[in-house]
């Protein structure tokens, strides 16, 4: 084809065009920078989008069946609060679910019926809806409660004076009004929120929590401990030296005798120790001996041998020391560490160790935290306490992994009230996202729920009913499609009237920020279309310019025969091209970028002086995938705004009139 | 045979002034005949050829190819298929070599053959320039230039080769190389020479010699 060959032919810069060139490149730069800020920006918004909707949509589901006015005026429910056999209290849709008989009203031991009570229907209806949901492909359902109650957590923290070694424990309070959610162990994604637990909660757990023989083993095998640290007081042990390898330090000597050596963790320590003696401590075969510059000296057991700075190892746990162990001090890690540039090595005790940094290993029984297992996830229970999970809100507050308290609630009798505490202690932290009222939900068993929900009466949330279903779909974009699914379902099993279904589009708290997405994305996408348009009208001026350089070519080719349509094909194609190379240039650019979004953020941040990115609204880290929707739009877009750009200059040179440039020698 | 016949032309101009350029020219050209056309500058040589080219419209007149009105045909198709041009500062693409320089009208048509590779290189071959096929022409002589010139004028096989001062940009001894190769070029080959200069010279190398003055053609002898 000859249009692509002259079209490539005037866009490869050349010394001798060296202006054209230059425009082209800066041309390609700017467009390129303009797709590269397209996609990086629009995958970063659509991410932390889909982010936000996963986590809405896990910790809620994306569709919702709650009961209406009819379901709760009906026989059906209003029967167990008169039957003797219900306890003469209302059920939810988990005990309805649960209940196998259709009508507990006996006529022989429950009083009479009110004349207006509704008359009895024939149909279970949460079984019924259950049967329905059954036949729903691809879904997973699960009843779920919620009700409230006072938090009250006792915060037991080490409060280490300043000069002394004592460990005293200073007690804290934390208290919160907050809603209890039953915890949806179906939910797919839910345990995507829970946060790992960190090595603040794991030094908590084994600083205040004596585990008993039995917890040691699980406790260790579900923990891989990669870096400990010794605490100030640490008193090393000699054998982690290395034989024959001299360390600097100072040693404490009276009479002769070694009581005391401090060893320089770096070789340039500014450390002075006035009344010690400076020298250097070595391990030889079967003694140790410090020498100063004029003695030696020998070192016996009975000598403390300390660290002048804290000091931070590389930890694997001595599998055999777990069997059989009976206290934490019969756990053995190796470790391996660096003073004074010499190494460190060997086995020690798990005594006056601060756990620094692990890997969490798969468990299938929880002992401290909240774990998944094929699916489910499991909130643990200890000593008659519920584990529970709270907002990370609370976190940041000082709670920690372990905490014990309890969750008060007040129940209205005859003649008082009363409060009642049910014992709870906290088993992990999750990320309500932006969920308005995150910070104040907290994830319990389902026991927690229904124990207090039959003693009050129950409120909500920002408009969500207390108790419905939740239904969870892999693909959120199906989600309208399945409202209507279930709709027409529950229509022609004829219980539709008691039953209100909702996808997370309608849902109160959200309703708002979900338009606000909706026109938010409408609106950057049409600022990025602008962008681009702009930055694509550099490549008018350069094909005016190339036109203009190109005009007596263009006769040429015209006098050898090249058609009008053939010269505007080749300006057209250039536009293309270029339009196409800066889409490529700065997708593989955005890719790139996406892929290292985090250093990116951290430079910013340090530009700014502050975090740039607030975790509340961003999520601890900002989404790294490449949003196809923005990729679709800048690789469409930009080529074809391009050709519209190139089409102008295209028409200008096929309005040049060949004989007046030929003969203009 | 006459090939070619112009039948009363007219043209003018009315831009910088009014001028009538051409008031009646008619003149016919028959098949391998070779045609000088002479004029002082302004005269309208040029104009002529771009007429006859299809380059440039004329305002009245007839121009017949083969019995058929150059009015009923697009201009790119007598372009392509009727005349080869060569002009006077040899219009090649710099950058291109010389046998792509030759290849060009070739590649106009999308005809992307080894005939054509051939044809082209053998055309270079016959003006002298073999070695210099894969040269850019940037790098070429102004004699060397126009002898691909005259190379590219023949690679469509027209009927009619227009040259519009041929060696105006050529010292004498090579002004002389490309009239030779011009002329014994036009009759190797069969084809009708129009070519319009002021070289005497070259005239005298044509079967027919036309004068241009005051918007008529005349026959010189």
């Amino acid at each position: 084809m000859f249009e692509p060959f002259v079209a490539f032919k005037y866009l490869l810069p050349r010394k001798r065009s060296l202006s054209a060139a230059l425009i082209s490149l800066i041309s390609i730069f700017v467009i390129s920078l303009v797709v590269w800020l397209v996609l990086v920006f629009l995958s970063v918004t659509t991410g932390i989008e889909k982010k936000w909707l996963q986590g809405l949509t896990s910790l809620n589901a994306p569709v919702r069946i709650a009961p209406t006015k009819a379901y709760y005026s009906s026989y059906y429910y209003q029967i167990d609060s008169l039957a003797s056999a219900s306890g003469y209290s209302f059920k939810t849709i988990g005990e309805k679910a649960e209940t196998s008989s259709l009508d507990p009203y006996r006529m022989e031991m429950d009083m009479e019926l009110p004349t207006n009570m509704p008359k009895n229907i024939d149909v279970d209806l949460v079984k019924k809806t259950y049967s329905v949901l059954d036949s729903v492909p691809k879904i997973a359902y699960q009843d779920y409660e919620m009700s409230g109650a006072l938090l009250k957590l006792t915060l037991l923290r080490d409060d280490r004076a300043l000069f002394s070694s004592s460990h005293e424990k200073k007690t804290s309070y934390l208290s919160q009004m907050s809603y209890l959610l039953s915890l949806m162990d179906k939910s797919p994604n839910l345990y995507s929120l829970f946060l790992k637990p960190s090595s603040k909660d794991i030094n908590h757990i084994l600083e205040t929590t004596p585990l008993s023989k039995d917890e040691i083993r699980p406790f260790f095998s579900q923990l891989d401990i990669t870096k400990m640290k010794a605490a100030d007081d640490w008193k090393m042990p000699s054998s982690l030296l290395q034989k024959d390898v001299k360390y600097e330090g100072y040693a404490a000597i009276q009479n002769g005798k070694v009581f005391k050596i401090y060893l320089l963790k770096t070789p340039s320590s500014q450390r002075k120790y006035v009344q010690f003696k400076k020298g250097y401590l070595v391990r030889k075969e079967g003694s140790l001996i410090f020498a100063s510059q004029d003695q030696q000296y020998f070192v016996d057991g009975n000598t403390i041998i300390s660290l002048d700075a804290p000091i931070s190892f590389k930890t694997k746990l001595v599998k055999d020391s777990l069997q059989g162990a009976n206290k934490l001090d019969d756990i053995q890690f190796a470790i391996e560490g660096m003073i004074q540039n010499k190494k460190i090595s060997g086995n020690l005790a798990f005594v006056d160790l601060e756990v620094e940094d692990f890997d969490l290993l798969k468990n299938s029984s929880p002992l401290f935290w909240a774990t998944q297992n094929e699916g489910k996830i499991h909130l643990p229970e200890r000593e008659g306490m519920q584990g529970i999970i709270l907002p990370k809100t609370l976190r940041k507050s000082g709670a920690l992994i372990g905490d014990e308290g309890h969750l008060i609630y007040t129940i209205q009798t005859a003649t008082s009230m009363t409060e009642q505490r049910l014992p709870v202690y906290v088993a992990g932290f999750y990320d309500p996202g932006l969920f308005p009222v995150g910070s104040r939900f907290i994830i319990v068993p389902n026991d927690i729920t229904r124990t207090i929900n039959s003693s009050v009466a129950t409120f909500s949330p920002d408009a969500t009913p207390t108790n419905g279903i939740y239904l969870w779909t892999n693909d959120l974009s199906q989600v309208d499609g399945l409202k209507q699914a279930l709709e027409k379902k529950l229509q022609e099993a004829h219980i539709a009237p008691y039953w209100k279904v909702e996808t997370y589009k309608d849902y109160e708290f959200s309703k708002d920020m979900m338009q606000q997405f909706q026109s938010d994305k409408l609106l950057f996408t049409l600022i990025a279309i602008i962008v681009l348009i702009v930055a694509c009208s550099n490549i008018i001026s350069l094909l005016i310019l190339l036109v203009h350089d190109k005009k007596r070519e263009i006769a040429v080719m015209q006098a050898l025969g090249a058609t009008k349509k053939s010269i505007a094909y080749i300006f057209g194609l250039c536009g293309v091209i270029m339009g196409a190379i800066s889409s490529i240039i700065g997708t593989v650019a955005a890719y790139f970028t996406l892929r290292h979004i985090d250093i990116v953020a951290r430079l910013l941040s340090a530009v700014q002086g502050h975090s740039a990115f607030n975790a509340i609204f961003f999520g601890e880290s900002l989404p790294s995938q490449m949003s196809l929707d923005a990729l679709l739009l800048v690789l469409i877009a930009t080529p074809i705004i391009s050709l519209v750009a190139g089409l102008i200059p295209a028409i200008k040179a096929t309005k040049l009139s060949p004989s007046s440039i030929l003969r203009s020698q | 045979m006459t090939l070619l016949e112009v039948k009363d032309l007219y043209k003018s101009f009315s831009y910088p002034e009014k001028i009538k350029l051409f008031k009646g020219v008619s003149f016919t050209a028959k098949k391998g005949q070779t045609i000088a056309i002479m004029g002082a500058s302004g005269e309208g040589k040029t104009t002529l050829l771009h007429i006859l080219g299809a380059l440039e419209d004329k305002d009245s007149g007839d121009i017949i190819f083969k019995e058929t009105s150059i009015d009923l045909l697009p201009s790119y198709v007598i372009r392509r298929k009727y005349v080869g041009y060569i002009f006077q500062s040899y219009n090649l693409i710099e950058d291109l070599t010389a046998l792509n320089n030759v290849l060009l009208p070739k590649k106009i048509l999308g005809e992307k053959t080894k005939e054509n590779y051939k044809k082209a290189y053998s055309l270079l071959d016959q003006v002298g320039l073999s070695k210099r096929a894969d040269f850019p022409v940037r790098l070429l002589s102004g004699g060397e230039k126009q002898r691909v010139a005259i190379a590219r004028s023949f690679i469509n096989d027209p009927e009619i080769i227009l040259a519009d001062e041929p060696s105006g940009n050529l010292d004498h001894k090579t002004s002389e190389e490309v009239h030779t190769l011009l002329i014994s070029f036009a009759k190797k080959f069969g084809k009708t020479l129009i070519v319009a200069t002021h070289d005497k010279t070259l005239a005298s190398l044509c079967d027919e010699i036309y004068l241009l003055d005051d918007g008529k053609l005349k026959k010189f002898h």
